[in-house]
C-alpha cells in the first residue's frame, strides 16, 4: 500500500505532469472566473485535447480544472454576487455583504485556505479510505438516500434567519418549483401551463442568478453607490493584509473547518446527491453550531469557511467512488470517468487491484492542484489587485454586471427563455429579501428537488409505505428530530436558566 | 405586514390552482410529488398567514407604523432599474448580444451622468470582451437577434 502511495507521486516528479497541472488550473480559473460557465463546460472543453496525451498528462488536466474551477467561481461570488459555478452560490450568501463592508480581502483568504486546506483533507480521507469504501456506500439503498435528501431539506429551518415556517416555505417551495417541467418516466408535462419554455426543467444557475445577482443589482442600481467604494483607497499590501487576516481565520475556527470538510467528503462518496447540497448543509450546521447564528448572512467568516471546505473536500470523496466502485460521484466525475476510458482504464475495483498506483497519483494530482490553484488565486487577488473591481461607481459596475449575468444565464443552454427565468427569479429574489423569506433554503430545495423526487418514488416501489422503518432510515430520522428540537430546546433551557436566575 | 400577506396569499392561491392541476395527471408516479409537496407549501402558508393576520392586529391595536420617508421615491428607483433590466432583454432579442451589450451599458453609463467619450467606450469595450470571452475563446454561439436573424447576418 505505501509502495503504491509513493509510486503515486513519482508520477509528479515529472515535468510535464506538474506543466498540464498549471495549465488545467489556468483554464478552471479563468473559466470559474466566467459566470455559469462552471467546471462541467471546462472538462468539456479540455477532453479532446487529450487524446494525444499520455494517461497521467491527460488526467491531470482534467482534474486539475474540475479542481480549481468553483475556486474561480467563489471570488465572482465574494466579490460581485455572481455564482461563477452552481457550487459557489453559497458563498455568496456571506461573501458579498463582507465585500459591501470592505472586507473582500478577509472573505477572499478564508475562501483560498479553506477551499485549499478542505481539498487537501478531502484527498487524505480518500486515501485512508480506499479499503472501506465499498461496503459503506454498498449500504446505502433508495429508502436511506431519500432520506439523507429529507434531512438536507430539515436543515432549512436551521438556515432560517427570521422564521421557521417561512424557511420551510422557501425552502419546499423550491422543491416544487424544480418539479416543473417534462417528467422523462412517464411522459407527463408538468405544472408548465402549455409553456414551451417550462417544458425543460429549469436550471440552477439562470434561477441562482436572479435570486441573489438580480436581486443585489437592482439594489445597487437604485442606492447608486460602489459595492464597496472602501476598497478604491486601499493599497495591495492592505488588501494581502486582509486576505492573510481571512487565511488566520479559517485557524481560528478549525474546528468548523474539519467538520465542514467530513461533512462534504461524505456528500462526495454518496454517488447522487451532488455537491450543491453538501456546500448548503456544510453552511446549515456551521449556523446552528454557531454562537451567534444571528450574524450568518450578513458577513460572517464562518459563512464562507464551512461551504467552501465542504464544497473542496467533496471532490476527494466523488473520486473515491469513480474510481472504486465505477459509480460517479458527481457529473464533473462522469467526465473523468470518459477521461480515464479514452486513455484505456476502466475506473472499478478492478482499477483499484491491477493499477493501484495510478489511483493514489490520482489524489496527489487533485491535492496538488488545488495547492497550485490557491497559490495561483492568491496572486491574482493580493498583487493583480482583482478586488479593485467593487470600488467602480455603480454606473459602470450595474451594466457590465447585467450582461455578465445574461451571457451566463443564456449560456447554461444557450436558450433565450433562461433570461426570462433570470428576470422572473430577480424578482422573486427580491420579494423575498424585502419580506424575509429564504433564498438559500429556495436554492437548496430547488437542487435537492429532483432528487427527492426520485428517490421517494423508488424508495415507494422497492419497499413499500413502510421503507422508512430500515434502521439507516431511523437513524437519520433520529438526527432529524434532534435538528429541528436542538433550538426550542435550547431556547426552553436559556429561559428557565434566566428565570432562575431572577428569581 | 400588507405586502407580506398578500405574498402569502398569492402562494396560497397559485399552490391551490397547482394541486388542482396535479391531481388530474393520469399516473400515480407524476403526481404524487407535485400534490405531497404541493401541500405542505399550502399547509405552511396558511398558518404563516395566520400568524401575519394576528400580529398585524396587534400592532393596528398598540400603534399604527409611521409611513417611511422616501419610500414611494425608493419605489421609483427600483422600478427604474427593472426597467432597465427588461430593456435590455428587448434590446438582446431584437439585435443579439454583441450590439445589445454595446448600446445597453453606453446608454445606461451615459443615463448616469457619464461623459458621452466615455460611456462610447465603455459600450465598445464590454461587447468587445463579450466577443472575445464567449464567442471567440468558449466558442458559444451567441444569439444574433431577431432582425440579424432575419436579415441573415448575425452579429
Amino acid at each position: 500500500m505505501i509502495e503504491a502511495f509513493l509510486q503515486g507521486l513519482m508520477y509528479y516528479t515529472e515535468p510535464a505532469a506538474i506543466g498540464f497541472l498549471v495549465l488545467g488550473v489556468s483554464i478552471g480559473i479563468f473559466v470559474g472566473l466566467l459566470p455559469a460557465i462552471g467546471g462541467l463546460t471546462a472538462i468539456a472543453l479540455v477532453l479532446p485535447l487529450t487524446f494525444g496525451l499520455n494517461k497521467i498528462a491527460a488526467l491531470s488536466l482534467l482534474l486539475a480544472v474540475t479542481a480549481i474551477s468553483s475556486t474561480g467561481g467563489s471570488m465572482t461570488s465574494i466579490l460581485m454576487n455572481i455564482p461563477g459555478e452552481s457550487l459557489s452560490v453559497v458563498t455568496m450568501i456571506d461573501g458579498f455583504p463582507m465585500t459591501r463592508r470592505g472586507e473582500a480581502g478577509r472573505a477572499i483568504g478564508a475562501m483560498l485556505m479553506s477551499a485549499s486546506m478542505g481539498a487537501i483533507l478531502g484527498v487524505g480521507l480518500g486515501f485512508l479510505m480506499i479499503p472501506m469504501v465499498r461496503p459503506i456506500v454498498m449500504a446505502m439503498g433508495k429508502p436511506e438516500l431519500f432520506f439523507i435528501i429529507l434531512l438536507g431539506l430539515s436543515l432549512l429551518a436551521v438556515l432560517s434567519r427570521e422564521s421557521l415556517t417561512k424557511g420551510l416555505i422557501s425552502g419546499f417551495l423550491g422543491v416544487f418549483i424544480s418539479l416543473i417541467g417534462f417528467q422523462e418516466s412517464t411522459g407527463v408535462a408538468r405544472l408548465t401551463f402549455g409553456n414551451s419554455l417550462l417544458l425543460g426543467r429549469l436550471e440552477l444557475v439562470p434561477v441562482a442568478m436572479g435570486l441573489y445577482a438580480g436581486a443585489a443589482l437592482l439594489e445597487l442600481g437604485a442606492v447608486g453607490e460602489s459595492i464597496s467604494p472602501q476598497e478604491m483607497s486601499r493599497s495591495r499590501k492592505e488588501i494581502r493584509t486582509q486576505i492573510h487576516q481571512g487565511m488566520r481565520d479559517v485557524f481560528n475556527h478549525l474546528g468548523l473547518w474539519f467538520r465542514s470538510c467530513v461533512l462534504g467528503y461524505i456528500v462526495g462518496v454518496v454517488p447522487g446527491i451532488g455537491g450543491g447540497a453538501a456546500t448548503f448543509v456544510s453552511y446549515a450546521l456551521a449556523k446552528q453550531s454557531s454562537k451567534t447564528p444571528e450574524k450568518f448572512g450578513t458577513g460572517c467568516i464562518e459563512g464562507i469557511i464551512a461551504p467552501e471546505s465542504a464544497s473542496n473536500a467533496k471532490e476527494g470523496g466523488a473520486l473515491l467512488t469513480t474510481i472504486a466502485l465505477g459509480l460517479p460521484g458527481s457529473t464533473a466525475m462522469a467526465l473523468i470517468i470518459g477521461g480515464l476510458m479514452m486513455q484505456g482504464v476502466i475506473p472499478g475495483p478492478e482499477m483499484l487491484k491491477d493499477e493501484l498506483g495510478f489511483c493514489f497519483a490520482l489524489f496527489w494530482g487533485l491535492a496538488l492542484a488545488n495547492i497550485i490553484g490557491g497559490i495561483m488565486c492568491y496572486i491574482i487577488a493580493g498583487y493583480f489587485n482583482i478586488i479593485k473591481i467593487v470600488s467602480l461607481p455603480s454606473r459602470y459596475l450595474v451594466p457590465t454586471i447585467v450582461a455578465l449575468v445574461y451571457l451566463g444565464s443564456y449560456t447554461t443552454n444557450g436558450h433565450m427563455g433562461d433570461i426570462i427565468v433570470t428576470l422572473v427569479f430577480t424578482g422573486l429574489g427580491f420579494l423575498m429579501k424585502r419580506y424575509g423569506y429564504n433564498r438559500a433554503a429556495l436554492l437548496l430545495g430547488f437542487i435537492l428537488g429532483g432528487y427527492f423526487e426520485e428517490y421517494f418514488w423508488l424508495a415507494l416501489q422497492a419497499r413499500g409505505a413502510f421503507f422508512f422503518l430500515r434502521p439507516g432510515c431511523l437513524i437519520i430520522l433520529a438526527v432529524m428530530i434532534f435538528v429541528y428540537s436542538f433550538e426550542p430546546v435550547k431556547g426552553f433551557i436559556n429561559r428557565r436558566k434566566q428565570k432562575e436566575a431572577l428569581s | 405586514m400588507k405586502g407580506g400577506v398578500s405574498i402569502l396569499i398569492a402562494i396560497i392561491v397559485v399552490m391551490a390552482i397547482c394541486l388542482g392541476i396535479a391531481s388530474h395527471y393520469p399516473y400515480l408516479q407524476a403526481k404524487i410529488a407535485p400534490m405531497l409537496v404541493g401541500a405542505i407549501v399550502l399547509a405552511l402558508s396558511v398558518v404563516e398567514l395566520a400568524r401575519e393576520l394576528r400580529r398585524g392586529k396587534k400592532e393596528a391595536l398598540s400603534k399604527r407604523e409611521p409611513q417611511k420617508a422616501g419610500g414611494t421615491e425608493k419605489f421609483r428607483s427600483y422600478l427604474r432599474e427593472a426597467s432597465w433590466l427588461l430593456a435590455f432583454y428587448v434590446l438582446i432579442y431584437l439585435v443579439g448580444f454583441i450590439t445589445a451589450i454595446a448600446v445597453f451599458t453606453a446608454a445606461y453609463a451615459k443615463a448616469h451622468q457619464t461623459r458621452w467619450s466615455t460611456s462610447i467606450a465603455l459600450g465598445v469595450l464590454m461587447a468587445g470582451l463579450s466577443y472575445l470571452l464567449f464567442s471567440y475563446l468558449v466558442d458559444t454561439e451567441l444569439y444574433p437577434g431577431f432582425i440579424f436573424k432575419h436579415l441573415g447576418q448575425g452579429v
